[in-house]
């Protein structure tokens, strides 16, 4: 399994759920009937031919493989396990967002991706650029650029 | 070309204004410190940078992008030259004797030279767009909606076809950017489209969230894997920043022989600033008289490539402005934050908003003397930037990344999108599907689907106007060309190779 095969497969998969979607469109009222739908199908054909010819030239390709060009599955690596724990709180970052407003919400996912990045070292420098980055941002927008950003509870600031 | 000039006077009067000189300044010292820093490029600069142009009005917005472009270019070098890591794809080439000039100990004349080739390679650039600009605009009124679609679909697949080995994932990036494109309510018959039910996606996907989920997301997510490594050693300490006689009788010839060049590149679809620059790098050494001093701190080597690839930020902007088509990935992002201003790249842009179009044009000239001004006596302070840790810098950004969605869209479940863009930007790396096919795709493909289904209403549904007039005949010649060209080239590489061994 190459990371070209994978591609190859995914894009295939993707030609047909797009192209099969695109021929089930319901006409149109107005207008050319089928002109929104011709398009898409054309794309949908295409991905589908790309992605065969991906797998294919994969299966017919000799020699040995790169090995950096087959993905590895099993333990996370400790690059992994960090994308994974930013991602996390990120997707947690958006519910806070406007629950808890601008300032807060954001002061607390700099302060996780920080201390994820840096770990225990410097707890101090991470704090003081959490706090002054949201601070600082939320007073150029609000201020400034005029864009409302969700205001923090109780305070109402 | 007298009309040229006066517009061109317009423009001065438009970009003198001091208000409009601040913002020239301000876009050109932020686009050479995100140049500087390594992993951020111009496309992200623009990107991220996008909400605090909502408040310039449409001529400070433009004045201040171009400015981080041609800004990312000048801050590109220094990076190459005191870390001999690139700050930006462009400023790939600037390593290979720019970095060695400073080991030998002569980094200030490294910076002095390339600041010097960057303003002389931009300011030539800017003449020759002055000229090239309306013309360019005429011709393409010529265009229907059937050469429109054909001349995306070249830019299209000129881009895609870039990536030579690659070019198969080349091409499944750009559909599933013109797949993205097509999600949402269809504004020629109403129709829903790809929405499967979710009323947020009836407006479609904002293109610019997804670039910086790809370019910001993506990169901080993928820098990770380097961010534990201990910070670099750079020299901070540096004497008068300035170059020798002997440099410069060296450099200006390479200079005026890489300027030309970059700029051309830059005006190509597909090509950007990167090809440009390593283009005039072996152009220059294949000429020189002593190559087996490249690679060791010829400093033609380094004057040579970064000439180009500021001419090229500046051929790259014509095709943009004058036919609203992008032909690099900041361009592209460009385009995008255009159309969010409500203006209309094309033709029409010099002669309805010259004010637009000419202000821009003329604040590149201004721009490229603050520059100037900024990478040589305020070198030294500037450098400072990058001896900021990583460790800081990458949150940051991730931090600039929402608030710049929040921003454009003012609602939360971009986050989502931004999120999961962020996700596809790193599987995107690993299976090297080169990313601007997809931005590109998406960020005309809307365009190019109206021009296609347009011009079949205008033929009552017969393909033949694909095919029936002469510019739609060179389009498609040009395209297959595009493809053909990096084969043919693989072929004769491998036959060589062949007879080799």
């Amino acid at each position: 399994m190459t990371w070209n095969l994978i591609t190859g497969l995914i894009a295939t998969l993707i030609g047909i759920v797009y192209g099969w979607q695109a021929l089930r469109l319901p006409h149109a009222t107005f207008g050319t009937k089928t002109g929104h739908i011709i398009y898409p199908v054309i794309l949908g054909g295409v991905m589908i031919l790309l992605g065969l010819g991906l797998v294919l030239k994969e299966l017919l390709a000799k020699g040995p493989k790169d090995p950096k060009s087959t993905p590895k599955f099993g333990k996370l690596t400790k690059h992994g396990r960090e994308i994974g724990i930013a991602i996390l709180a990120s997707l947690g970052y958006a519910l806070i967002f406007e629950p808890l407003g601008y300032v807060i919400s954001t002061i607390l996912y700099l302060l996780a991706v920080l201390f994820l990045v840096n770990g225990r070292a410097k707890p101090v420098r991470s704090i003081v650029v959490a706090v002054l980055f949201s601070i600082g941002v939320y007073v150029l927008f609000a201020v400034f650029l005029g864009i409302q950003l969700p205001r923090m509870p109780l305070l109402d600031i | 070309m007298n009309e040229s000039l006066a517009q061109l006077f317009l423009g001065f009067q438009v970009a003198l204004t001091p208000i409009n000189i601040l913002w020239t300044t301000l876009g050109g010292v932020l686009g050479t410190i995100i140049g500087m820093l390594p992993g951020l490029g111009p496309a992200t600069g623009v990107a991220v940078l996008l909400p605090l142009t909502f408040k310039m009005g449409p001529v400070g917005a433009m004045i201040t992008m171009a400015g981080v472009y041609y800004g990312a270019m000048f801050g590109g070098s220094r990076a190459s030259i005191l870390l001999n890591t690139p700050g930006d794809g462009a400023a790939i080439a600037s390593c290979f004797d720019g970095y060695p000039m400073t080991q030998k100990g002569r980094a200030e004349a490294a910076l002095a030279i390339s600041a010097v080739a960057s303003f002389i390679g931009g300011m030539i650039a800017n003449v020759a767009m002055v000229f090239i600009a309306v013309p360019m605009a005429r011709f393409s009124l010529k265009f229907g909606p059937a050469e429109y679609t054909l001349l995306m679909l070249f830019a299209l697949v000129a881009t895609a076809a870039m990536s030579k080995e690659k070019m198969l994932l080349g091409f499944v990036g750009m559909i599933f950017g013109l797949m993205i494109a097509t999600i949402g309510l269809d504004g020629l018959t109403g129709v829903n489209r790809f929405t499967f039910g979710v009323l947020e996606l009836m407006g479609g996907v904002d293109f610019l969230i997804i670039i910086i989920g790809i370019y910001a997301l993506g990169e901080v997510f993928k820098s990770f894997k380097t961010v534990h490594d201990p910070s670099y050693k750079m020299q901070t300490k540096f004497g008068k920043i300035r170059f020798t006689r002997e440099d410069w009788k060296r450099s200006w010839p390479a200079i005026l022989r890489a300027t030309p060049l970059g700029f051309f590149i830059g005006a190509l679809p597909g090509a950007g600033g990167t090809m440009a620059a390593l283009m005039a790098y072996n152009n220059e050494k294949s000429l020189s008289r002593h190559p087996e001093e490249f690679g060791k701190g010829a400093v033609e080597g380094l004057a040579a490539p970064e000439a180009a690839n500021n001419a090229s930020s500046v051929g790259a902007l014509i095709p943009m402005m004058t036919l609203g088509i992008p032909g690099s990935g900041t361009t592209a992002v460009m385009l995008g934050a255009l159309l969010m201003l409500g203006l209309q790249p094309g033709p029409l842009l010099f002669t309805k908003q010259p004010e637009v179009a000419w202000g821009m044009i003329a604040s590149m000239f201004i721009g490229n003397f603050i520059l100037l001004f900024i990478n040589m006596p305020m070198a030294s302070v500037l450098v400072r930037v990058l001896s900021v840790p990583a460790k800081v810098l990458y949150p940051l950004i991730l931090g600039l990344a929402f608030i710049g969605t929040y921003a454009i869209t003012n609602s939360v479940v971009d986050f989502f999108i931004l999120i999961l863009f962020g996700l596809i930007g790193i599987f995107l790396d690993k299976t090297k599907i080169p990313t601007s096919p997809l931005i590109l795709g998406g960020i005309v493909g809307s365009t190019m689907e109206t021009s296609f289904r347009q011009a079949l209403m205008l033929s009552d549904g017969s393909p033949k106007i694909f095919y029936g007039s002469p510019i739609t005949i060179v389009l498609i010649a040009l395209t297959l060309f595009s493809v053909a060209w990096p084969l043919a080239g693989n072929a004769i590489k491998k036959a060589r190779a062949a007879r080799a061994a």
